[in-house]
C-alpha cells in the first residue's frame, strides 16, 4: 500500500501543531497514523483517502489537539489579501490627508474680499473674480496659466515723449512684463497681446498711466528713462525690473518679481509675500537710497545681486 | 430545529460524553483511541475521530487518564492504551454520582402537574 499521502498528511499535522513541545507532537502524529492504520486493518476496502478525509484536513484537527490545550485557536489566514489591502487604503487615505494639508496651507486664505477694488480674491489668490462694472461681467483670473493659451498674439507698441512726467503706472492681467532703461530719453512700451483689448494710455497729474488690463495676456518690455518712477501692478505672472533709477513699487498676486539692482546705486528695500520665497538683499540706510517696494501674494521675489 | 436546541444538544453531550469515556475505559480496563471510537459507536454515541483523540490527549494532560505505548507483536503497529489514574476514577465517581442526581431531579420535575 502506498503510505505517501498518509506521511503529506502526517507533515502537514505536525507542522500545524507548531506551538506544542516537540515530544508531544511526535506523540501525536504517531497515534493519528496509528489510528489510520488500524482504520484501514478493520476495512481494507477503505482508501487512504477516506480515512484521511474522515479525519478532516490536518490543520483543522491540529487546531482542535490545541484548543482542548487551551492554545488560542490557529485561524488559518482565509485571504492574506485583506491584509495588504487594508495598508494600501490606509495608505493611500494618508496620501490623501496630505495633499489636503498642503493644498490648504498653500491656497490660503480662502476667500479675500478687497471693497475698494470690488474683487474678490479666492484660494490664495489663485483665483481672481473682478466685478467689471464697465462690461457687466465677472471675469475669472489665474487658471489662465493653468490652461496654456494658444491664441496668437499681436504687437502693439508706442513711446511716450518723458517730458512732465514723473511717474509710469503700468497695469496687466496676466502675463509678463519687463522694465528695463531707456536708452532713448522716451517712456516706450513693445507688447504681444492676445487680441481681445486694448492698451490704454492716459495721463493725469505727471503721472503716465499704461493700462494693459484689457487683454487677457501680455507680453510687454517696457523702458523708463532715467528717474522715471514705476509702478508696476499685474494679477499672474512676472514682473522683472533691470536697474531701477527711481522709486519703484511691484505689485503682483501670482507669480514672480524679479529685481536686477544696479550695482553703482544705493537701494531700500520693502519685500513683502504672504506665500512663497523672498531672496535676502541688503538695503541701505542712506537717504538717497532708492526706494524699491515689492508686493506679492504667491510666488517668488528674487534679487539679482 | 431551531439552533437553540443543537447548540443545548452540544452542550449537554459535552457532559456526559466525557462520563462515558471514562466509564467505558474504566470497565475495560484499558482502550486504544481505535477501540473506544467503535464502541461509543455501538452505545449510540458516535463520536468523529477527530474529537476523541484531542479529547483523550487532554484528559492524559489533565491526569484522569495515563497512556502507555504498546506494539501487538513485532509486525503491528504501535497503538497507544489508555487507562483510568487514580485522580481519574476519583472524577468518574463524582460525575456518575452528579449524574444520577440529575436525573432523579429531571424526573421529579417531569412528574410535577401543571398548576391548574
Amino acid at each position: 500500500m502506498n503510505l505517501a499521502p498518509l506521511n503529506a498528511y502526517l507533515e502537514r499535522l505536525d507542522r500545524a501543531l507548531q506551538p506544542l513541545a516537540v515530544a508531544d507532537r511526535a506523540d501525536i502524529v504517531t497515534e493519528i497514523k496509528s489510528h489510520v492504520l488500524d482504520a484501514l486493518e478493520k476495512d481494507p476496502s477503505q482508501s487512504i483517502q477516506g480515512v484521511l478525509a474522515s479525519l478532516g484536513e490536518p490543520e483543522a484537527v491540529a487546531s482542535r489537539y490545541l484548543i482542548e490545550r487551551g492554545h488560542k485557536p490557529k485561524k488559518p489566514s482565509k485571504n492574506p489579501m485583506i491584509q495588504w489591502l487594508v495598508i494600501g487604503f490606509l495608505g493611500t487615505l494618508s496620501i490623501l490627508a496630505l495633499t489636503l494639508v498642503v493644498l490648504v496651507w498653500k491656497f490660503t486664505p480662502l476667500i479675500e474680499v478687497d471693497g475698494s477694488r470690488g474683487s474678490v480674491s479666492l484660494l490664495g489668490g489663485l483665483l481672481q473674480v473682478r466685478d467689471d462694472a464697465a462690461k457687466g461681467t465677472f471675469h475669472f483670473e489665474g487658471l489662465e496659466s493653468l490652461f496654456g493659451d494658444d491664441s496668437p498674439l499681436e504687437s502693439r507698441s508706442d513711446d511716450v515723449n518723458a517730458a512732465s512726467i514723473h511717474r509710469l503706472r503700468f497695469q496687466f492681467s496676466n502675463g509678463k512684463v519687463d522694465v528695463l532703461p531707456s536708452q532713448d530719453g522716451k517712456i516706450s512700451y513693445r507688447c504681444d497681446v492676445s487680441p481681445e483689448g486694448e492698451i490704454k494710455k492716459s495721463t493725469a497729474s505727471n503721472t503716465l498711466t499704461l493700462d494693459a488690463t484689457g487683454p487677457r495676456k501680455v507680453r510687454c518690455e517696457v523702458r523708463l528713462p532715467k528717474s522715471i518712477k514705476a509702478e508696476i501692478t499685474g494679477s499672474n505672472g512676472k514682473i522683472s525690473i533691470s536697474k531701477p533709477s527711481a522709486d519703484t513699487t511691484l505689485r503682483l498676486s501670482n507669480g514672480k518679481i524679479e529685481i536686477a539692482p544696479d550695482a553703482h546705486t544705493e537701494y531700500r528695500y520693502d519685500l513683502r509675500i504672504r506665500n512663497g520665497s523672498i531672496d535676502r538683499a541688503e538695503s541701505s540706510d542712506k537717504k538717497n537710497a532708492i526706494q524699491i517696494v515689492a508686493d506679492l501674494g504667491n510666488g517668488k521675489i528674487s534679487v539679482d545681486d | 430545529m431551531p439552533v437553540d436546541f443543537d447548540s443545548w444538544k452540544t452542550q449537554v453531550r459535552k457532559g456526559y460524553l466525557e462520563l462515558c469515556i471514562l466509564r467505558l475505559i474504566q470497565a475495560h480496563r484499558r482502550l486504544y483511541g481505535f477501540d473506544l471510537l467503535e464502541k461509543l459507536a455501538v452505545l449510540g454515541l458516535p463520536l468523529k475521530e477527530g474529537t476523541l483523540y484531542p479529547m483523550l490527549n487532554r484528559m492524559t494532560q489533565e491526569k484522569t487518564l495515563q497512556s502507555v505505548w504498546e506494539t501487538e507483536n513485532l509486525k503491528g503497529h504501535p497503538r497507544k492504551f489508555y487507562s483510568l489514574t487514580r485522580d481519574g476514577a476519583r472524577l468518574l465517581s463524582g460525575m456518575e454520582e452528579e449524574f444520577e442526581t440529575m436525573v432523579s431531579i429531571f424526573r421529579s420535575v417531569q412528574k410535577t402537574k401543571e398548576k391548574a
